[in-house]
């Protein structure tokens, strides 16, 4: 992997976290959250925000006590839930899938629409991207820092203006145009469907050891960065409702905010928009696949996946685990829909943020209300998705639930099945250089 | 840096002249389409605040065209042999154009708003996503009629309204080559819009696993323009005899 050798100073370390989170976030979910929520879509997004809050101070809590980043995975190994760590891992690599599948999907779908482009372009482009950041994450240029920063910085800046912009034109009937007033409590249901925009923060969770005086300001930046996403959330979704009408960015769903652009200002609303997607989900797609490979790298190592994906090329780059996951994630872009992505990838985040606050609950001796709101809100997102899965998509529902099913019950299996292939040509070494 | 700072300062100049240009509220468009299955004639109503602006008695398989109304929220009373099948609250967004598409099949004696249960349960999960059968009740669906083209491009989509009926295909061709298709269109559900070529076009459809054509239809294309086909069946032929109509949105700039 590329050399780790600079540290991360509070706004490096903001603005990955902001950037991490809104990067396929906003862009992908604003669609499908109005669809069930229309008026409260804000409520969704303030619901689920207060999860993203409690989950940050969660993960930051955990990291500072064992003083070891890794996330959900290491966290349970300190706890000495193992077996428990070991299905989370391979569930959250999962996850990590069907996000970087989601942002494929989102910058496909941006990108050809600007070009009016067809079904196959936008399949050409989710399955080029995905490829171009396989190779260059091969070639070693992975994580690149400050380009990054400056991608995040742009894109937030496009974000808060079109959504500034939207509140300045406010007229409440946008909320509701084109579509049915929906109840309150359909704003809870609709927070459960796109947690998913705001699991990106965790990925600073992996950086810990590069974050400078990580002790004292990990804590306050990342909570700053989660709550300004939050607002920022709420600010977008509203403004980009007033400007495009809710029917259209529901219609539109998989270029919600491109359509409020053209709306707003004609041909240069999609081009800036085309940019700022286009660049915030590549950036997304990069930092999303370098660290699930890293996290991958690790896991292995610590002989929870097969050793296989420890395998390193010459640039020092997890190869198998990037071509693997990037090659799973392209095919789920090419042939998933989106909200069945989003909604899978959520439930996923839902799982592991939810074990993450109950850790910290049980690990904590002060504050125990914040992990213990955010475990509350977790069962009722995982509770209020998994509904909506069931009556909405069940085959989706149930091809998950195969999945955790063959992860928790198949693990175990698989793993001493390669531990016995890997001690049989380990001991077939050692014979043969016995007889040498 | 600086690039930060000179995007910083379009973002402000963006949303200073975004509030000085306080715009007049655009009326919204709307079109009926009555496709209910009923022997008379269906009542529509339109009213604000309590206050019925607009009512009409529609044909089966009528289309109308585009009224203006002030943006707000409006409900929408709809009555078959002088019984209330359907009231509904809707939102008529700014500079918004619409379909409201009126299909299925009055019971006698029914409730007004009648669901199934699988109708209710998916409106609760999935909201103005959801698009079910409803037992092929009668049902009003809000169809944003808004599209985006590139210049002189137009766009199609075909909406299966035959309560009943197999899924649908479609293909349209232009001087006998095959340019763009659909397939497995179910009830009550419209494919997405596609493109389509300038000047005469034939469009015809079959049904799911036939290649029997069971209609064939020519038309005109005129550029930037949203042509949508609402296949019905014909009055009292309910599952074998389909009819198209047709409706023409142009591009709003």
């Amino acid at each position: 992997m590329s050399k780790k050798t600079s540290k991360l100073g509070p706004i490096s370390v903001w603005a990955l976290a902001a950037g991490g989170m809104v990067g396929g976030g906003i862009y992908t979910v604003l669609g499908v959250v109005l669809a069930i929520s229309a008026q409260w879509t804000w409520l969704a997004f303030l619901f689920t925000g207060l999860l993203a809050i409690t989950s940050a101070y969660s993960y930051v809590f955990l990291a500072n006590k064992f003083n070891e980043g890794g996330g959900a995975f290491a966290f349970l190994e300190e706890v000495g839930d193992e077996t428990i760590a070991g299905s989370l891992s391979w569930l959250l690599i999962i996850g990590y899938v069907l996000t970087i599948s989601v942002y494929a999907y989102a910058f496909g779908h941006y990108v050809s629409f600007a070009f009016h482009g067809g079904p196959l372009i936008i399949r050409l482009l989710a399955a080029g991207i995905v490829t171009v950041l396989i190779l260059l994450n091969l070639a070693g240029v992975g994580k690149l820092t400050k380009v990054e920063i400056t991608i995040v910085s742009v894109n937030l800046l496009v974000l808060l203006a079109l959504g500034v912009y939207g509140l300045t034109q406010w007229d409440s009937t946008q909320l509701i145009a084109g579509v049915e007033p929906r109840p309150l409590w359909s704003g809870f249901l609709g927070g459960a469907v796109i947690f998913m925009a705001y699991e990106g923060f965790q990925l600073l969770s992996y950086e810990y050891d590069r974050i400078k005086n990580v002790q004292k300001t990990f804590m306050p930046v990342l909570l700053s960065a989660v709550i300004f996403v939050v607002i920022l959330y709420i600010i977008v979704s509203l403004g980009a409702t007033m400007l495009g009408g809710a029917a259209s960015l529901i219609s539109f769903k998989e270029i919600a905010l491109s359509v409020a652009a053209q709306k707003a200002l004609g041909s240069t609303g999609v081009i800036i928009m085309t940019v700022a997607a286009g660049f915030a989900t590549a950036a997304a797609i990069n930092s999303t696949l370098f660290s699930t490979a890293n996290l991958s790298k690790n896991i292995a190592k610590k002989n929870e996946l097969p050793a296989w994906f420890d395998h390193t090329n010459s640039n020092n780059v997890p190869d198998r685990s990037i071509i693997l996951l990037g090659s799973l994630a392209g095919i789920l872009a090419i042939l998933g829909s989106l909200s069945s992505l989003v909604e899978a990838a959520s439930l996923v985040f839902l799982c592991t943020f939810g074990i993450v606050n109950w850790l910290a609950y049980r690990e904590s001796e002060k504050r125990k209300w914040l992990p213990a709101v955010g475990i509350g809100i977790a069962i009722i997102n995982a509770v209020g998705l998994m509904f909506r899965l069931v009556i909405s998509k069940p085959v989706a529902l149930g091809a998950l639930v195969m999945v955790v099913l063959l992860i928790v019950l198949g693990r175990p299996f698989l793993l001493n099945t390669s531990k016995g292939a890997d001690n049989g040509t380990s001991a077939n070494d050692q014979n043969r250089n016995h007889k040498k | 840096m600086k690039t930060l700072q000179t995007l910083f300062l379009l973002f402000v100049l963006f949303n200073i002249c975004g509030c000085s240009q306080n715009k007049a509220k655009k009326p919204a468009q709307i079109r009926w389409g009555q496709f209910l299955i009923s022997d008379s004639a269906a009542h529509i109503s339109l009213s604000r605040k309590g206050t019925e602006i607009y009512a009409a008695d529609l044909d089966y398989a009528t289309l109308t065209e585009y009224q203006k109304y002030p943006p707000g929220k409006y409900t929408v009373s709809v009555k078959t042999d002088g019984q209330e099948i359907l009231n509904k609250k809707i939102g008529l967004g700014t500079d918004g154009i619409y379909t409201l598409s009126l299909y299925g099949m009055p019971l006698k004696d029914q409730k007004t708003n009648q669901s199934s249960t699988s109708e209710h349960l998916h409106r609760i999960t999935e909201g103005a996503a959801a698009e079910t059968a409803n037992a092929y009740l009668p049902q009003l669906d809000i169809m944003d009629d808004y599209f985006a083209s590139a210049q002189n491009e137009s766009k199609i989509r075909i909406v299966h309204l035959a309560p009943g009926v197999e899924p649908i295909n479609a293909s349209i061709s232009k001087s006998g080559n095959k340019k763009v298709s659909f397939s497995g269109i179910p009830y009550p559900k419209s494919g997405k819009n596609k493109s389509l070529n300038n000047g005469r076009n034939t469009i015809s459809l079959s049904l799911n696993g036939s290649s029997q054509e069971i209609s064939k239809n020519e038309f005109d294309v005129e550029k930037e323009k949203l042509y949508t086909f609402f296949v019905i069946p014909y009055k009292n032929k309910y599952l074998d005899h389909l009819r198209l109509v047709k409706g023409i949105t142009p591009k709003m700039h």
